[in-house]
């Protein structure tokens, strides 16, 4: 019988032993690689000393193709839970020097097991991806593994946040999980993410590409759309994660955090009066706008580069947590494409979800036109986004600062699909669709028969443009409830967030709705 | 302190007073008017609407929105609050309406009784120039320059203007007749420079004051600026009661001041104090007033300007003397004589008995170029004890913006005499707890410490010669961060455990207040079989 | 484990980062030199104030003799751990060229790039007009300008090859 001294030694050996990881030599190949260990990168994620792991002493259960003799604690994945910002977080960090990261059944236990753990206490999910695959020798388990996982990925889903950060290979069916959770934060230069890897795609479709091209960082940011944010280095990737988390609530049920701040709610900048150029065909950059208004000018932006014809991310107003969308007249006029559509209507329900209020800055043209949107089916993506800003209950803000035409306005978080604060800047246009069209279309009678038809369109254009093309029209029917002065549009947020601090409302009971995906 | 010898003057001198102003000086005036048994009527922007100075008073008023041009300044929305609270007079304390004619015109057609000099005093003291010719009138030398605006306009005035500025002598200063606070001022440095200065002083008044003369003097560097405090009664009687030395500026900002003016002779003083008199006579100078003069070292005085109203630094005389100006103020404004004990103070006033130094705590930032701050202030300590008076205004999360002027506090102190007034100063400014936003608080530590200070080695000049704050910060930049680790080793958690939140509660990890457990247990009770 | 005993490092912006052994005896308050920073007066006991926010979470408001500072701590080794991951990463993208294509139809209104300039992602590279509006084409990719496809004036279709970037 070893003595009890004996035992708890024991137990430090082999904690040393799952400390290791897959052993020196691999842990030096993965920093040559420019990447951290699993534990390192747990470090750097959480508040400093926060980390509580969970089944370390884990290990596989086969016996096949020789991996009875290769067992390793941990089985490659590092489990469990700490802070961040002195809130709690539950944590998967897949270990790269372990069987490569590949997941199989024991190692997808644990994660299912933290999953678990944090849909009962109510917590986000961070999942540190650097896997290889599936674990090829344990089979079809592999694949029953990772499909356990999906589910609970969609059953957490608008349930707890879920935020993947993608640090190495995440490649076939591995990528269904990051994409089932609300953000995708990707490193330039070392991880990627594809279904089907380079050489396959040659095979199939004699296509020549390399990963980065395929699936990396860069790809996945400004082509796909299926990551959120692409970061230079671990670092910064994972202190992405850090503030993306700092902006959501800890559940569903939860409020959003807030955050205090020294800048003043009553803070106007005159520089907004001017932001709107005089002539309407110049565009100007809308981030002027979010950055004079949100506090302090920090502005967490997403996929800044992919469709940037809309803006989307998180700030800070007053101390509390929005979601911002806006317009970026810089980019396609602001018109709505698909990829717009999509980005916005994912952006908007994933702050609905998790009860993060919603402001909205408006400046839009319309759908752009064209073959390739009709083709590409803009009617089913523009509906995800009208039918996510109709669908949410948070507080739906709007500051509507220059165009604001067609079905466009409709569903930009529009009065009509219950927007709670709609504000208009003077210089805002609701209507229809722009001056000269309108024109066109009501005078072609009045036009065809004057004789001289130029005159006669520029003098009718004026006319309508002083008749129509302002926010009273709109605003003597309500559906703006104000016209602010641009200076004023952050106290005027600020107040109107307040106002509603304890805003209620619901959808009908039904088991969910049928959004056109 | 002061003992009321003045048995003629009976009851409060007015019933009910509207003060036209904020922050600290309008609690200044409230007080004064309180230990009167006058009552108070306070104004405030919505910026201020749970200000001291609003709690202080009998009763407060709405005059509009944050920015002072849409509430402080605007002479209807102020003289309509007057009548409306019926009160009988206006303090305007110093800074927004105070200076302007056409205010103290709107009260009194108002039938208001307006705590300052008469409209035609103040609109002649408006023009500098107009003041330097009363002076020159009275044989009170004035800083050596141009009397009447220089001809900027007509086509063959720059010969004019050359001639006068070699006369005068370089460096000069382009300086606006209607100008204030260092604006539409500039300095030349050469005779090239002159027609690009003049133009752009003259561009700068215009637009800062809708009057664009401008005319030269020339610059004196080394002297001190030294003020002397004037109180006048409706018969035309002027004293002079002491006088300050408001030498440590910047940028024409005063930071730091004092009296009596170290170094000044009983004669010297004496002599200053008449030249004083002098001018106030000859504007027909009546209540509270300053007369502002520039002396070189070997003694020479060159009258400045005159400011009709009550300056931000005359707790330094308050101290000195024993009197209370605002008090003085409103009996002056009311029609008494000047009192039995201002008579008595001045006829001594060449030789104060005490020495008080005032410093101007202001949200700016002294490792910057003295830049504005902004922010809510998180501690404010005042301190306090023998001979320490603290004029302040904010108070634990105060919001300081950009609306008003940055002052937060004016802290004074007094003893026997120099030495001891600075120890008392340093023990002051220890005790002051200032947290939130970079105030001006370093520089009036290091100022107090300064050897050159200390031996009142003083002018104009004197901060930007000798104030070099970047290693001084650095230095407390490295204490800073060590305090700052022991702090957080010390605050450590057990991991993963119990945490201080940010706001120094303590907090489970998911939070006390989450309602994510509430509605768990209201669902499984909801969904027990029936 | 009250009180943390490893190394600290301290950050204040614009300032070296101070790496803090709180096991020796705090020594900062007596570290001013007269003669370098001006008679300044012996330093008084600093308010300390924890805040949101930091990279760490710890975030402090220090106030030392008036002057007011926010500092970051974080334990040494984590710290330079974190230095180790920054400099780490790579911001290659792989080989290849990446071509930015007209997204809509429109006139070209100016290019803004020369071939062999280098631009950050984001940057904007021409400006078309359409919709009837200005509008930048920005950068997808970090790189360099391989080739610029396009000319002022000219009337693009949906599609057509703008500038290359490597």
């Amino acid at each position: 019988m070893p003595t009890n001294d004996e035992r708890i030694e024991e137990l430090h050996r082999l904690r040393a032993a799952s400390q290791r990881g897959g052993g020196e030599a691999r842990v030096e190949q993965q920093h040559d690689k420019g990447k951290l260990t699993a534990r390192e990168r747990i470090e750097l994620l959480l508040d400093p000393d926060s980390f509580v792991e969970l089944d370390a002493f884990v290990t596989h259960r086969s016996v096949d193709f020789g991996l009875e003799s290769e067992r390793y604690l941990t089985d490659g994945v590092v489990t469990g839970h700490g802070l961040i910002d002195g809130r709690l977080v539950f944590l998967f960090s897949q270990d790269f020097t372990i069987f490569g990261g590949s997941l199989a059944e024991a190692h997808a236990e644990k994660i299912c097991k933290i999953m678990d753990l944090a849909m009962k206490v109510g917590a986000p999910i961070v999942g540190l991806n650097d896997s290889g695959g599936a674990r090829i020798q344990e089979g079809v388990v592999s694949l029953g593994a990772y499909a356990d996982i999906f589910l609970r990925n969609t059953l957490a889903s608008g349930v707890v946040p879920q935020i993947s950060v993608i640090l190495g290979p995440c490649a076939g069916g591995a990528v269904y999980s990051p994409a089932i959770t609300d953000v995708t934060i990707m490193v330039d230069g070392t991880s990627y993410m594809f279904v089907t890897g380079p050489d396959v795609v040659r095979t199939v479709t004699h296509e020549d590409v390399d990963r980065e091209r395929l699936g990396g960082a860069q790809t996945h940011t400004t082509i796909s759309g299926v990551a959120h944010l692409a970061c230079a280095d671990e670092a910064t990737a994972l202190e992405r994660a850090r503030a993306v988390l700092s902006h959501l609530p800890l559940n569903n049920v939860d409020d959003p955090p807030t955050r205090p701040t020294n800048d003043l709610d009553t803070r106007t900048d005159p520089a907004l009066d001017r932001v709107i150029p005089d002539a309407p065909n110049q565009p100007y950059d809308m981030h002027d706008v979010i950055g004079s208004v949100v506090d302090d000018g920090e502005f967490l932006e997403l996929q800044p580069n992919w469709a940037a014809n809309i803006i989307v991310g998180w700030a800070w107003l007053g101390g509390q947590s929005v979601g911002i969308v806006a317009q970026q007249p810089s980019v396609l006029a602001g018109a709505l494409d698909i990829d717009a559509s999509d980005k916005a209507a994912r952006f908007v329900r994933t702050c609905d979800a998790f009860n993060v209020p919603l402001v909205t800055f408006i400046d839009v043209p319309g759908f752009l036109p064209g073959v390739a949107q009709e083709h590409g089916g803009i009617i089913r993506h523009g509906a995800k986004l009208l039918y996510a800003y109709a669908e949410a209950t948070v507080p739906k803000l709007s500051v509507i600062t220059r165009k604001a035409y067609g079905g466009a306005y409709d569903v930009m978080s529009s009065k009509h699909i219950r927007g709670d604060l709609n504000l208009a800047w003077p210089s805002a246009e609701i209507a229809v669709m722009g001056v000269a069209g309108a024109v066109n279309i009501i005078f072609r009678d009045e036009i065809a028969a004057a004789p001289d038809a130029d005159a006669e369109r520029e003098r009718l254009t004026s006319d309508y443009e002083t008749r129509f093309a302002n926010p009273y029209i709109a605003a003597a029917r309500g559906y703006v409830d104000d016209v602010i002065v641009p200076s004023e549009t952050r106290p005027r947020l600020i107040a109107g967030l307040r106002m509603l601090a304890t805003k209620r409302d619901r959808n009908p009971s039904r088991k969910h709705g049928n959004i056109p995906l | 302190m002061s003992l009321r010898k003045d048995g003629a003057r009976q009851g409060p001198p007015f019933r009910r007073v509207l003060i036209a102003n904020r922050g600290e000086i309008a609690l200044r005036v409230i007080r004064a008017c309180h230990d009167l048994g006058i009552e108070t009527v306070a104004i405030h922007s919505d910026a201020d609407a749970d200000a001291r100075h609003v709690r202080a008073a009998d009763q407060a008023i709405r005059i509009g929105p944050p920015p002072a041009s849409e509430s402080y300044l605007r002479i209807d929305a102020v003289v309509e609050a007057a009548v409306a609270s019926g009160s009988d007079a206006v303090h305007p304390g110093y800074g927004f309406l105070s200076e302007r004619p056409a205010f103290a015109e709107a009260c009194r057609d108002a039938g208001l009784t307006f705590v300052g000099p008469e409209p035609a005093t103040l609109r002649g003291l408006g023009d500098k120039l107009h003041a330097r010719r009363a002076a020159a009138g009275v044989g009170v030398p004035v800083v050596p320059g141009s009397l009447e605006p220089i001809p900027v306009e007509r086509a063959d005035g720059f010969d004019a203007i050359a001639d006068a500025a070699s006369q005068i002598g370089f460096p000069l200063l382009v300086k606006a007749a209607a100008g204030g606070g260092g604006r539409g001022m500039r300095v030349v440095l050469e005779p090239r420079d002159l027609p690009a200065a003049v133009a752009a002083a003259a561009h700068e008044a215009e637009a800062a004051f809708g009057d664009g003369a401008v005319y030269l003097e020339r610059r004196i560097d080394a002297a001190r600026h030294i003020e002397v405090q004037l109180l006048g009664d409706a018969a035309g009687s002027v004293v002079a009661i002491g006088e300050r030395d408001c030498s440590v500026q910047r940028r024409h900002q005063k930071l730091v001041e004092e009296g009596p003016a170290p170094g000044l002779e009983p004669a010297a003083r004496q002599r200053l104090h008449a030249l004083a008199t002098a001018v106030a006579r000859a504007v027909g100078l009546r209540n509270a007033a300053t007369a502002e003069f520039l002396v070189e070292p070997g003694g020479e005085a060159w009258f400045l300007e005159v400011n009709a109203r009550l300056q931000v630094e005359h707790g330094v005389t308050e101290l000195i003397t024993g009197l209370d100006l605002v008090q003085e103020q409103l009996w002056l404004a009311a029609g008494w004589p000047l009192g039995a004990d201002v008579l008595a103070v001045a006829a001594d006033a060449a030789h104060p008995a005490r020495h008080a130094i005032e410093v101007r705590l202001s949200a700016e930032d002294p490792g910057r170029g003295f830049a504005p701050t902004a922010g809510r202030l998180g501690r404010w300590r005042a301190p306090s004890g023998l001979g320490v008076r603290m004029d302040d205004w904010v108070e634990d999360g105060t919001v300081i913006g950009g609306d008003y002027d940055p002052l937060l506090g004016k802290l004074l102190v007094v003893d026997a005499d120099r030495p001891r007034a600075i120890a008392r100063m340093v023990r002051a400014l220890d005790e002051l707890e200032v947290s939130g936003l970079q105030t001006t608080l370093p520089f009036h530590r290091w100022l107090m410490a300064d050897p050159a200070f200390r031996a009142a080695e003083l002018a104009i000049d004197f901060v930007d010669r000798r104030w070099r704050p970047d290693a001084m910060r650095a230095a407390a930049a490295g204490v800073a961060a060590d305090a700052a680790a022991r702090h957080h080793a010390a605050d450590a958690g057990h991991p993963g455990q119990v945490m201080p939140s940010p706001d120094g509660r303590m907090a489970t990890p998911t939070g006390s207040r989450s309602p994510w457990r509430a509605a768990g247990r209201a669902e499984a009770v909801d969904r027990w079989p029936r | 484990m009250a009180t943390m005993n490893e190394p600290l490092r301290a950050t204040i912006e614009g300032a070296e980062p101070l790496v803090v052994d709180v096991r020796a005896a705090a020594g900062g308050h007596a570290a001013t030199d007269d003669a370098e920073t001006g008679a300044a007066p012996p330093m008084r006991r600093p308010i300390v104030r924890r805040l949101a926010g930091g990279p760490a979470g710890a975030r402090y408001e220090v106030v030392v003799d008036g002057w007011r500072f926010e500092v970051d701590v974080e334990p040494a080794a984590r710290a330079a751990l974190r230095d180790r991951a920054s400099r780490g990463g790579t911001t290659g993208r792989g080989g290849g060229r990446h071509v930015v294509r007209a997204q809509i139809p429109g006139r070209i209104l100016a290019v803004l790039v020369a071939a062999g300039d280098v631009v950050d992602a984001g940057q904007a590279l021409l400006t078309v007009e359409a919709m009837k509006m200005e509008n930048a084409v920005p950068a997808p990719w970090p790189g360099t300008i391989a080739r610029v496809g396009a000319v002022a004036g000219q009337t693009v279709e949906l599609g057509d090859e703008l500038v290359e970037i490597e």
